[in-house]
C-alpha cells in the first residue's frame, strides 16, 4: 500500500509544473507580440522555437512533473526513487533553456546540444519509472499507457536530435518534411495524448465518483493508439500517404473507443455537476474529433493552395485545442492536492483546513474556459483565412484567459508560502 | 453500520465527523470510510478501521494521522490505533443519505 512516505516529496513535481505554466504564459505572450508566426508556412525559425516552448517547455515539463505524483497513485506502487528525479529536473530546465533560443537563432548544434539534455533527463525518468511499473501489483491499461508513452518520448526526443545533426551532417535519408511530421506525430499523439487518455481512465471515475472497471475494449484502445501510431510514423517517414491515412483511421477508431469509455464513466457517475476543470478537461476530449477530421483533410488535401495553412491549423489545433486544455483542467486537480499535501496535510485533525476546490477560484476557471473557447475559434478562422486581425485578437483572448488561469495558480501557491507545516515552524524554534 | 448506542463509540463517530475528504468536501463517516470502532475499556486500547476512496491515495499517512489527532483526548484509553484496510474496497454504495445530497447524487446512477 503507498503511503504520503512512498510518494516523492511535492517539491519535485511542483517545480515541473510551475516552469511549464512559466514556459506556457511565455509562449501566449510569444503569440501575442509576434502574431504572424501563426501565419505562411510553419517550418521557420520563430514558428519552430515557439513550438518547442509549447511542446517541450509547457506540455512535456507538466507531463513529466504530474507523472511522479499520478504514476504512483495509478499503479498503487511507490516510485522507485526519488533522488533520481534531481538530476532529471536539472537536465530538463537547462536542456529547454537551451533549446528554445537555439531554434529561434536556427542554431542546429546548440538545438542537438539541448535535446542531448533533455532527452538525457527522459532517460532517467523513464529508469526510474520502468522500476516503478515493475513493482505494480497489476499492470493494467494504465500501466501499458505510461510504458508506451514513455518508449514514445524517448524516440521522438532521438528524433528531433537526428533530425537537428542531419540539417549539418546528412543523417536521415529522404525528404526531412517527412521525418518532421513523423516527429511531431510521436511527440504529440505519442507523449501527450498517449498518457492523457490512458491516466484520466484512472482519475476520471475517482473524481466523478463512477465504478469503472478495465476491460478487453479498454486494452484495445491502447493497442489501436499505440499500433496505429506505428505504422502512421512509419507511413509518414515512408512517404505512404495510403498507409498514413489507414493507420490514422486506426488511431482515430482508438478515439472512438476511448470515448465510449468517457460516457460509460460519466453515465455511471455519482457526482451530478462536473467542475470547472473537468469541464475544461472533457472540452479538450471533445476537440479530438474535429481535430482529426482536420489531419485527414491536411493529408488528403495534396499540394492544394490551401494545404500550408491547414496542415497549420490541424497542428495549432492539436496543441491549443486538446493538448493544453487537457493540461490545464488536470492541473486544476493537480496542484491544489500538492499544495494541500505539503501544507496541510500535517495539520489534519488539528485545525480545520481547506478543500481542494476552496483552493482555487470557480470564476477564473470558467473565465479561463470561455476566452479559451473563443479565442481558438478566432484564432482558427485567421490561421486558415490567412488574416492577422482574428489571429492578433485570438491571441489578446487567450492570454487572457491563460491570466485567468494563472491568477488561479497563484492563489493555489499562496497556500504553499502562506501556511509552513506545523513540523517545519517547530523546527525554527530556539 | 457501527453501533453507536455506546457513548465512546457516539463520541468517536461524531468527532470522526470532522476529518474531511479534501477532493469531495464529505467527512469521512457520512463517506462510509470509517469501518469499525472497538473499545477495549480493559486495555485502555481503542481501535477504529477505516479505509480512503481510492487505493494507493498519497494522503493515506495524513488521513490517518488527522483521525488519530481527532481521538487522542478521549479520556480512558492510553492506546488509539487507526488502521487503513482496503477489504472490502470502498464503494460509493457506502455513503449516507447525507452525503449523497451533498454530492447532488444523479439520480438512477
Ligand atoms: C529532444 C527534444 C527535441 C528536439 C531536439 C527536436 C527537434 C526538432 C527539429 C530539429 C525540428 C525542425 C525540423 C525541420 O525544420 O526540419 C522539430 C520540429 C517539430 N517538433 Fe521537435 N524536437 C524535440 C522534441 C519534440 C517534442 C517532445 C515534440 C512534441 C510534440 C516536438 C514537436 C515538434 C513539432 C510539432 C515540430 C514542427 C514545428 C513547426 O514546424 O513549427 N518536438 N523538432
Amino acid at each position: 500500500m503507498l503511503s504520503a512516505r512512498q510518494a516523492p516529496p511535492t517539491i519535485v513535481p511542483l517545480r515541473f509544473l510551475l516552469f511549464g505554466v512559466a514556459c506556457l504564459l511565455a509562449a501566449s505572450v510569444w503569440l501575442l507580440v509576434e502574431p504572424g508566426v501563426l501565419l505562411g508556412p510553419y517550418v521557420r525559425p520563430h514558428t519552430v522555437a515557439l513550438a518547442h516552448l509549447l511542446v517541450l517547455g509547457c506540455a512535456t515539463s507538466i507531463c513529466m512533473g504530474a507523472m511522479y505524483p499520478v504514476v504512483p497513485v495509478a499503479l498503487d506502487s511507490p516510485l522507485h526513487s526519488v533522488r533520481l528525479a534531481i538530476p532529471h529536473t536539472i537536465l530538463h530546465l537547462l536542456g529547454v533553456i537551451a533549446v528554445v533560443p537555439a531554434f529561434y537563432a536556427w542554431e542546429m548544434r546548440g538545438v542537438a546540444t539541448g535535446g542531448g539534455l533533455i532527452l538525457t533527463g527522459a532517460v532517467l525518468l523513464t529508469y526510474n519509472l520502468a522500476r516503478t511499473l515493475a513493482r505494480t501489483p497489476r499492470f493494467g491499461v494504465v500501466a501499458g499507457s505510461v510504458a508506451t508513452t514513455l518508449a514514445w518520448m524517448l524516440l521522438a526526443m532521438a528524433l528531433g536530435i537526428a533530425m537537428a545533426i542531419s540539417k549539418l551532417h546528412p543523417l536521415l535519408p529522404g525528404d526531412p518534411m517527412r521525418w518532421l511530421h513523423a516527429h511531431a506525430h510521436l511527440g504529440v499523439l505519442g507523449i501527450f495524448v498517449n498518457l492523457i487518455l490512458g491516466v484520466s481512465l484512472k482519475l476520471l471515475p475517482m473524481f466523478v465518483l463512477a465504478d469503472w472497471r478495465e476491460r478487453p475494449r479498454s486494452w484495445a484502445m491502447l493497442a489501436m493508439l499505440n499500433g496505429g501510431l506505428v505504422l502512421l510514423a512509419s507511413g509518414i517517414a515512408l512517404g505512404s500517404r495510403a498507409l498514413a491515412i489507414v493507420s490514422g483511421l486506426l488511431v482515430a477508431a482508438g478515439f472512438g473507443i476511448y470515448a465510449m469509455e468517457i460516457a460509460a464513466i460519466l453515465r455511471a457517475r455519482r457526482r451530478a455537476a462536473l467542475d470547472p476543470g473537468l469541464i475544461t478537461f472533457l472540452g479538450a476530449l471533445a476537440a479530438i474529433p474535429p481535430t482529426c477530421a482536420l489531419g485527414f483533410v491536411a493529408a488528403t488535401i495534396g499540394q492544394a493552395s490551401l494545404a500550408p495553412a491547414l496542415r497549420l491549423a490541424y497542428a495549432f489545433a492539436a496543441l491549443f485545442g486538446i493538448v493544453i486544455p487537457a493540461i490545464v483542467g488536470m492541473l486544476y486537480k493537480i496542484l491544489p492536492f500538492l499544495v494541500w499535501h505539503r501544507v496541510y496535510g500535517p495539520r489534519v485533525g488539528r485545525e480545520p483546513v481547506p478543500t481542494f476546490a476552496q483552493m482555487v477560484s470557480p470564476p477564473l476557471q470558467t473565465a479561463t474556459s470561455t476566452l479559451f473557447l473563443v479565442a481558438l475559434a478566432l484564432l482558427l478562422a485567421g490561421i486558415l483565412d490567412a488574416q492577422m486581425a482574428p489571429v492578433a485578437g485570438g491571441a489578446a483572448l487567450w492570454l487572457l484567459g491563460l491570466l485567468c488561469f494563472v491568477g488561479n495558480v497563484a492563489r493555489a501557491m499562496r497556500h504553499w508560502w502562506r501556511s509552513p507545516p506545523p513540523a517545519a515552524r517547530e523546527r525554527t524554534k530556539p | 453500520m457501527i453501533d453507536t448506542s455506546d457513548e465512546t463509540a457516539a463520541e468517536v463517530i461524531g468527532r470522526l465527523r470532522n476529518l474531511i475528504d479534501p477532493e469531495l468536501g464529505i467527512n469521512a463517516v457520512d463517506l462510509g470510510l470509517i469501518y469499525d470502532v472497538q473499545i477495549d475499556t480493559c486495555a485502555r486500547e481503542l481501535r477504529v478501521d477505516m479505509t480512503l476512496t481510492t487505493p494507493g491515495c498519497p494522503l493515506s499517512d495524513h488521513m490517518v494521522q488527522g483521525a488519530t489527532n481527532l481521538l487522542t483526548d478521549i479520556p480512558g484509553f492510553d492506546q488509539i490505533d487507526v488502521r487503513l484496510v482496503w477489504d472490502p474496497p470502498w464503494s460509493p454504495d457506502r455513503m449516507t443519505e447525507d452525503a449523497r445530497r451533498q454530492i447532488n447524487e444523479r439520480p438512477g446512477a
